[in-house]
C-alpha cells in the first residue's frame, strides 16, 4: 500500500523531469545552431545549449515557460549530435522575478533571485506588495527533488529588497542567469560518424574556443598552421581566434570529420 | 483473484501501520540514518547533519532498501522543521544507469559518481549475462545529482560487489560521515590473551627482491604475539640496521649503496624470544642493471586525485639504440612503445585509487642488443582533491552608513572552477557558474558595525571550499 502510494508521488516528479514537450509540429532538422539556442532531437525533450558546449535540462514545463512563451524557436538537430553534446552540470532554474515558489513540505514561500537563489518572503503583506492582490496565483509548487537545483539566499526584510520587474529586466536569458562566460565557446568532439558538434560556429573576434573530446577514440584538431596534440576522452584543446575570417579545421586522425569557425567583428 | 488478495494484504498493512504508528503528539526522537515521512507519501533520509535528503524516485530508494519498514511518520510541522537538502543518489554497484539522451551505460561508484562502461563485454563481465536487465533509465533532470568519473575500460577497474559493500550507509555515501558504518556497540571485554606457547615462526618480507643501486628497499618483520618476544633485529648482510624491543612488528628502509654496489645483499631478521632463543629468516636482494643516467621518468603530477589521469613520460638517452620502452606502475607494465622512439608516454588511471597510497613509476628500456636499462623510480601519491583557493574582496574596507558595497569573490583550482557563490552569514547573495570572478552589489548597510562576507567555490571534481573576507566597518557619515 505504502509502496504503491509512494511510487505514485515520486513518479510524478520523474515524469515532470522529462516533460518539456513542444506542441508544435517539428521543423526541419538542422545542423546549424549556436550557444543560446533551444535544441532537441527526435525525442520530445528540449534543452538550452550553453556557451560551455553543454545542454541544460528544464526540469519541468513550468520552468520552461518562465523563460519562453512557446516552442517556436526550438531547433531540431540530428540525434547523433544531441547525444554528443554533454548534459549541463546544473539544471535550468526559474527565471528570476517571474513567479514565487513553495516546496510542498516546507511552509516558506520564496521569490527567486538571479542564479537560482531562493529568498524567503516573510509575510503575506510583502507577497502582496511584490506580486499584487492575486499573489496566491503567482506561487508554483516546486517538487522536493528539484529543490537541490536551488540555493537559499538571504530572506527579504523590506519589500524594496526585491523588485520582480527589475530582476526580470536584468535577467533576459539563461546565460545571464547562470553567469555563463560568453567570450568563450566549446565544441564537442564526437565519434567519426558524429563529427564536431556544432560543426559550424560563428563567434566574435577574441573568442576562446575549446574543443573537448567526448569520444572514446583519439582525435586531433588540425587547422591551417595550428594543431592540437592527440586528445583522449575528456581532454581539451583551446585556441583564441583574434582575426576575422572563416577558419576550416578537421581531425588529423579521421579526415572525414570537418568543422568551421567563422570569426566576426 | 490475485488482485483481490493483494488488496486484502495491502489493507492489512495499512491497518497495521496506523496501529503501530500513531500520529505523533510530541517530538519524535530521530536518529541519524532514520527514514522519515510526513502526512504525504514521500520518504526522506534523515542525515547526520540533521537535514532530510530526498529520494528522487522509487528506483533510487530500492537500491538502498527492500521495503518501507521502519519509516517513522512525522506530523507536517515536525517534517517542515527539518530542512530539505539535496537528493540521494543510487547505491554504488547495485544497478547501472542510462540517461535517455546519452548513448552510454554507466556504473554507479561511490558518492554518486557515474563511470561509463565502455563496452558490452565489460557490462556482461561486471553484471552477468542478464546485465541488460540491470539498467535503469535516469530522467535527464536528475543527471545533475551525479558527477562523472573515469571510464571503465577493463574488468579490474570496477567491482560492483565491493563498491556496494563499501557504501554501507547513505550518510557515508553522501559524505555526511567519515565512518563507513553507523556506530554499533563495541565489545568491551577484548583483553589480549597471553600466548600459551612462544611463537615458532614469523613473517619477514622485503618490498622488492630486485633493486637498483640507490633504490630504497623496505624490510618488514612481524611475529604473532608480543608476550613472548624480547626484540626483533633487522640486518643487511652482517650490519644491524634496526632493532625493535618488545613489539610485534619491526620495519626499516634500506638504501642500496649508490656506488660500490655489490651484486647481491642478504636481508635478515632475527627474533629473540623471552627465553633468549632466536628465530631467523633471510631474503636475498639482487641488484639489477642501472639505467638511471640513461632513462628518466617525468610525471605530469606527483599527486593525483581519485579518477584523475596520471601522465608519465619516459626519456631515453640518445646514445641507446632503443628496441622498446616499457612503463611500469607498481611493477606492472601499463604501457609500452615498440617504435624505437626515445620518448614514450602513457596516460591512464591508477588501479588502486585508495587515498594515501603511493605508487612507484619506472621506465625500462630494452636496447636492440637486448640490454635492459631501468630508470630511477618516481612516486605518485593518491591524495584528496585540493580545495579551491578563494579570495573574498569587498571593494572598500570601510563604508559610510547607508552606503552600498560591491563584493567580489574569485577562486582558482587545478581542476577548474565550476561555480562561485558570494555569501553573507550562510546565505547566498549571488551565484555564478564558471570560473570568472563573481561580483555583487550589497547594501545599503544601515547599521554601524562590521560586516564580514563569505565566498564559496566548487571545483570541477565537485570539491567545495569556503573563505571569508576581512571585516568591513560601517561608520557614521562625517
Amino acid at each position: 500500500m505504502r509502496m504503491s502510494k509512494l511510487f505514485g508521488a515520486l513518479t510524478m516528479a520523474a515524469t515532470l523531469a522529462t516533460s518539456v514537450v513542444p506542441m508544435a509540429a517539428n521543423a526541419a532538422v538542422t545542423t546549424v545552431f549556436s550557444p543560446g539556442d533551444l535544441i532537441k532531437g527526435s525525442g520530445q525533450t528540449v534543452y538550452y545549449f550553453g556557451w560551455d558546449g553543454r545542454r541544460y535540462v528544464f526540469p519541468n514545463e513550468k520552468t520552461y515557460f518562465t523563460w519562453y512563451k512557446d516552442f517556436s524557436t526550438v531547433k531540431q538537430i540530428p540525434d547523433t549530435m544531441l547525444q554528443t553534446v554533454p548534459l549541463g552540470r546544473r539544471n535550468v532554474t526559474y527565471r528570476p522575478g517571474v513567479k514565487m515558489v513553495k516546496v510542498t513540505t516546507d511552509p516558506r514561500t520564496y521569490v527567486i533571485d538571479q542564479g537560482g537563489i531562493l529568498r524567503h518572503v516573510p509575510s503575506q503583506q510583502m507577497a502582496e506588495t511584490l506580486y499584487g492582490i492575486a499573489w496566491k496565483n503567482q506561487i508554483d509548487d516546486l517538487p522536493d527533488a528539484f529543490y537541490a537545483d536551488y540555493k537559499v539566499g538571504t530572506a527579504l526584510v523590506l519589500s524594496s529588497d526585491f523588485t520582480p520587474a527589475d530582476v526580470m529586466t536584468l535577467t533576459t536569458n539563461i546565460a545571464i542567469d547562470k553567469q555563463m562566460d560568453q567570450t568563450a565557446v566549446t565544441v564537442s568532439i564526437g565519434s567519426k560518424e558524429n563529427g564536431f558538434v556544432p560543426p559550424s560556429l560563428t563567434v566574435k573576434k577574441g573568442t576562446l574556443v575549446t574543443w573537448t573530446n567526448t569520444d572514446s577514440s583519439l582525435h586531433r584538431i588540425v587547422g591551417n598552421g595550428w594543431q592540437s596534440q592527440d586528445l583522449k576522452y575528456q581532454e581539451s584543446y583551446q585556441r583564441v581566434f583574434s582575426t576575422v575570417g572563416s577558419f576550416d579545421y578537421g581531425c588529423g586522425i579521421y579526415p572525414v570529420m570537418n568543422g568551421t569557425i567563422n570569426v566576426i567583428e | 483473484m490475485k488482485l483481490k488478495q493483494t488488496l486484502h494484504n495491502l489493507a492489512l498493512i495499512a491497518c497495521m501501520t496506523s496501529a503501530l504508528l500513531p500520529m505523533p503528539t510530541g517530538a519524535t526522537t530521530l536518529q541519524s540514518g532514520d527514514l522519515i515521512k510526513g502526512p504525504g507519501d514521500a520518504v526522506y533520509y534523515y542525515g547526520e547533519d540533521g537535514k532530510r535528503y530526498v529520494f528522487p524516485n522509487l528506483k533510487t530508494y530500492q537500491t538502498w532498501y527492500n521495503d518501507f519498514t521502519g519509516v517513522k511518520a512525522l506530523s507536517l510541522d515536525e517534517l517542515q522543521a527539518i530542512s530539505l537538502a539535496k537528493n540521494v543518489t543510487y547505491k554504488p554497484g547495485v544497478r547501472m544507469i542510462k540517461v535517455e539522451s546519452i548513448p552510454k551505460v554507466y556504473a554507479v561508484a561511490a558518492n554518486g559518481t557515474l563511470r561509463w562502461i565502455t563496452t558490452e563485454d565489460l557490462a556482461e563481465s561486471l553484471y552477468g549475462a542478464d546485465w541488460n536487465k540491470k539498467i535503469d533509465d535516469l530522467p535527464d533532470g536528475f543527471f545533475v545529482d551525479y558527477k562523472i568519473g573515469a571510464p571503465i575500460v577493463a574488468v579490474a577497474d570496477f567491482a560492483p560487489a565491493t563498491e556496494s559493500a563499501s557504501a554501507s550507509t547513505i550518510n557515508f555515501n553522501l559524505k555526511l560521515t567519515s565512518t563507513p558504518t553507523t556506530p554499533t556497540d563495541t565489545p568491551t571485554s577484548t583483553t589480549p590473551t597471553e600466548p600459551t606457547t612462544p611463537p615458532t615462526a614469523f613473517d619477514f618480507s622485503v618490498s622488492k627482491t630486485n633493486a637498483m643501486a640507490g633504490e630504497i628497499v623496505t624490510l618488514s618483520a612481524s611475529a604473532p604475539s608480543v608476550g613472548a618476544i624480547s626484540k626483533i633485529e633487522l640486518f643487511i648482510d652482517t650490519t644491524l640496521i634496526k632493532s625493535c624491543n618488545a613489539v610485534t612488528a619491526c620495519s626499516s628502509d634500506y638504501q642500496i649503496p649508490p656506488s660500490n654496489t655489490a651484486s647481491s645483499y642478504v636481508a635478515k631478521a632475527i627474533v629473540t624470544k623471552l627465553d633468549a632463543t632466536t628465530l631467523t629468516d633471510t631474503e636475498t636482494l639482487t641488484t639489477v642493471a642501472n639505467g638511471t643516467d640513461k632513462v628518466t621518468v617525468r610525471l605530469a603530477r606527483t599527486q593525483v586525485k581519485p579518477n584523475q589521469l596520471v601522465g608519465v613520460t619516459i626519456d631515453v638517452n640518445s646514445e641507446i639504440a632503443v628496441g622498446r620502452v616499457d612503463i611500469f606502475v607498481d611493477s606492472q607494465i601499463v604501457g609500452s612503445c615498440a617504435n624505437g622512439s626515445h620518448l614514450c608516454q602513457w596516460t591512464g588511471y591508477l588501479t588502486n585509487q585508495t587515498l594515501g597510497t603511493v605508487h612507484e613509476v619506472k621506465g625500462r628500456v630494452t636496447s636492440n642488443y637486448e640490454t635492459k636499462y631501468t630508470s630511477f623510480p618516481k612516486y605518485v601519491t593518491v591524495s584528496e582533491n585540493d580545495e579551491p583557493s578563494i579570495t573574498v574582496s569587498p571593494a572598500k574596507d570601510s563604508i559610510y552608513l547607508g552606503e552600498k558595497l560591491d563584493v567580489t569573490v574569485s577562486a582558482s583550482d587545478d581542476d577548474g572552477i565550476l561555480s562561485i557563490d558570494v555569501m553573507k552569514d550562510g546565505a547566498v547573495l549571488k551565484h555564478c557558474e564558471g570560473a570568472a570572478p563573481c561580483t555583487v552589489s550589497t547594501g545599503p548597510w544601515n547599521t554601524i558595525g562590521t560586516l564580514t562576507f563569505g565566498g564559496k567555490a566548487t571545483d570541477a571534481l565537485s570539491k567545495t571550499a569556503e573563505n571569508t573576507s576581512s571585516p568591513v566597518s560601517v561608520v557614521a557619515q562625517p
